[in-house]
């Protein structure tokens, strides 16, 4: 399952959504998401075992947060990585 | 029990809030009146949507219990409601339509992995 | 959901209104004898088998504001009329074709929706 996130670390769709993550799970941040590169503690980082937290180049770049995107544990992904993860996971749910 | 063919449709939004509760319901009973399984999951303010003493619809809206207690007739039984959900609207169980199911909610990732699709409203 | 738009008159007199798929475009026209008239649109005759079928849709329209779809329509007919007629080759053979629609139709609801 890849879970894919446009609202803020914090929110409410974030809590749900990391209510929901299951081992082996993927998260994909972007838009108002990528936020989370400014929260080292954020809980989705650590949300399950063996789950990859990817964000997206281009929405943490707009924003101003390249730099700390550097800085994190968060795997960059462009627009073509976006579409291999979609390939790579069976299901998807937007959290929105 | 199986449920590899089995529709989760979660519902996050408050009656009257916007047109998603609608919409997430109306994709229950499609699926449900093509012959799916489908359970429902209803997070944060979603369960709003299950108080049992919600009155008729705000003026030219439709109300939402009618509807609730209608998705019995289309045999989806299965309203799962987490135990934090309650706590963080100050709900009691007693306060929601009989169908409604508690759970704890360290079984939402289990739940969510074993249906094959799953959408979010 | 019905067409609020009028296409065409059920009746001679020209009082009662119907949408381009036939429904009444007002439920509140709706009694025993237009129900009749709606029947006999359809080339159907309406015995006491059909309107009891009639009375189960219009009671779940009364309490869920919906008409039925097949299989909550067999539900709430089994519920109601018990297992014999609670089945989907019973309604055919009464409503042949699409039994939810031919019955929300006659039975004056609005269109049923999700469904086929």
């Amino acid at each position: 399952m890849l879970h894919i996130l446009n609202k803020p670390p914090h929110s409410e769709a974030a809590a749900q959504m990391l209510s929901t993550v299951a081992e082996g799970d993927g998260i994909l941040l972007i838009e108002d998401a990528v936020q989370a590169l400014l929260h080292a503690d954020w809980q989705g980082w650590d949300a399950a075992a063996d789950v990859s937290v990817c964000v997206l180049k281009e929405d943490a770049a707009s924003r101003g947060l390249s730099g700390a995107a550097l800085n994190s544990q968060a795997i960059l992904v462009d627009m073509e990585g976006f579409v291999e993860l979609t390939e790579q996971h069976t299901k998807i749910l937007s959290w929105y | 029990m199986s449920h590899e063919h089995e529709r989760l449709v979660i519902i996050r939004h408050a009656p009257y809030s916007s047109n998603a509760l609608r919409e997430g319901l109306d994709v229950a009973l499609v699926a449900a009146a093509f012959g799916q399984t489908v359970s429902l999951l209803f997070l944060g303010q979603g369960v709003l949507a299950l108080l049992k003493e919600q009155a008729a619809g705000a003026p030219g809206q439709k109300a939402t219990l009618p509807t609730i207690d209608m998705l019995e007739m289309y045999d989806i039984d299965q309203l799962l409601v987490p135990q934090s959900a309650l706590d963080a609207l100050n709900l009691q169980a007693a306060q929601l339509v009989d169908g409604a199911t508690v759970v704890a909610d360290d079984t939402l990732p289990e739940l969510v992995q074993r249906h094959s699709y799953v959408m979010n409203f | 959901m019905s067409d609020e738009s009028l296409y065409r008159y059920l009746d001679a007199d020209e009082q009662i209104k119907l949408d381009p798929e036939g429904y009444l475009v007002e439920q509140g026209d709706w009694d025993e004898g237009v129900a009749d008239l709606l029947a006999k649109d359809e080339e159907l005759t309406l015995t006491e088998e059909h309107w009891e079928l009639i009375r189960v849709v219009r009671d779940f329209y009364a309490r869920y504001e919906m008409a039925p779809a097949m299989r909550p329509l067999v539900k709430a007919t089994k519920q109601a009329l018990g297992e014999e007629k609670g089945r989907s080759v019973y309604l055919m053979s009464l409503f042949p074709g699409s039994p939810p629609k031919r019955l929300a139709r006659i039975a004056g609801l609005p269109k049923p929706t999700n469904c086929l």
